[in-house]
């Protein structure tokens, strides 16, 4: 027993075989379907063919309801849809951009395009920084921090919210002020370099703010993880 | 081991939350607070999710194929 929580500390039993495995519930197999279009459509690139993993996780769901065998509110459904579609864009998406796919005519596509339309900086100079990608400095130090350490730990989090963790309201509440700080560093970075960024953009300033407000997930959500019913959640690893 | 904490991880949550209504059942059970977050919620997830699917179509029409930039 733990000294600590006065519980077993190893509380599951051991991995069974995957011939002892039960089958999935109808919220499980919605769950793998709603993270295959979460990926997809955060790849960007590949957005469309997200679409029946949607409908599928929105079908599985909705037969569990009615089954009686959904254990798992709406409320926090959505809010966990929103948090892991936005961290899934600025990971797997971005994430695009930073590594070494960069060179690929997809992403010369992609990112290119993507500057033309919000941001300068993704087409100006594209490709001939130390780091590759967008050679922006500012943007790619934000970058670095986003896909290699906040966006996995929002991931992370955002899955165990989903599956009713307590470590997962937790991480949820403590990515959401990172995102915070890394949300104002953005907007500060995008008008200090205006000319080059917003103002070298087809949709200028009505296109930032449009990717600014759909991203700005923390200030939506942060009140309603204070005010949600925290025994909801178990305890456990 | 106590009565509340047996069982597996789905089952404790199932006895914490109880039988899930539906969204509308839902909805009008919670706080004003909470379903003025989940409606907000619903329409940026929409959006990101809108953003996701036509970002790569609208570039493809508007720009091509390629690195173009000119």
């Amino acid at each position: 027993m733990s000294a600590l929580t006065e519980r077993p500390l190893f509380k599951r039993s051991p991995a069974p075989g995957a011939a002892n495995k039960p089958p999935k519930t109808l919220m499980e197999r919605g769950d793998r379907y709603l993270l295959i279009a979460i990926i997809i459509g955060g790849s960007w690139a590949f957005g469309v063919f997200a679409l029946p993993f949607m409908y599928l996780a929105f079908k599985y769901y909705s037969r569990a309801q009615k089954e009686g065998t959904l254990t798992r509110p709406w409320s926090v459904t959505i809010i966990g849809t929103f948090v892991l579609i936005d961290a899934s864009i600025n990971f797997f998406g971005w994430g695009t951009d930073l590594l070494w796919s960069h060179n690929t005519p997809l992403m010369q596509t992609l990112w290119p395009g993507y500057g033309k339309l919000f941001d300068g900086a993704y087409y100006i100079d594209y490709n001939s920084g130390p780091l590759g990608g967008l050679s922006n400095y500012s943007e790619k130090t934000l970058e670095v921090f986003g896909v290699l350490a906040m966006y996995p730990m929002r991931i992370a989090s955002c899955w165990a919210f989903l599956k009713m963790k307590r470590w997962g309201l937790q991480g949820m509440v403590i990515t959401s002020y990172m995102y915070i700080g890394f949300w104002f560093a953005y907007v500060a970075n995008e008008y200090q370099d205006f000319s080059g960024r917003i103002g070298a953009s087809a949709w200028g300033n009505i296109g930032t703010w449009f990717i600014l407000v759909m991203y700005a997930t923390p200030f939506v959500i942060l009140p309603y993880l204070y005010t949600i019913n925290k025994e909801l959640f178990v305890d456990e690893p | 081991m106590s009565e509340e904490n047996g069982g597996s991880v789905e089952e404790r949550i199932a006895r914490h939350v109880g039988r899930i209504g539906t969204f509308r059942e839902e909805m009008a059970e919670m706080p004003k607070l909470q379903r003025r977050i989940v409606y907000i919620s619903m329409f940026c997830m929409f959006m990101l999710f809108v953003q996701s699917i036509f970002i790569m179509p609208v570039i493809l029409i508007k720009y091509g194929w390629g690195y173009s930039v000119g």
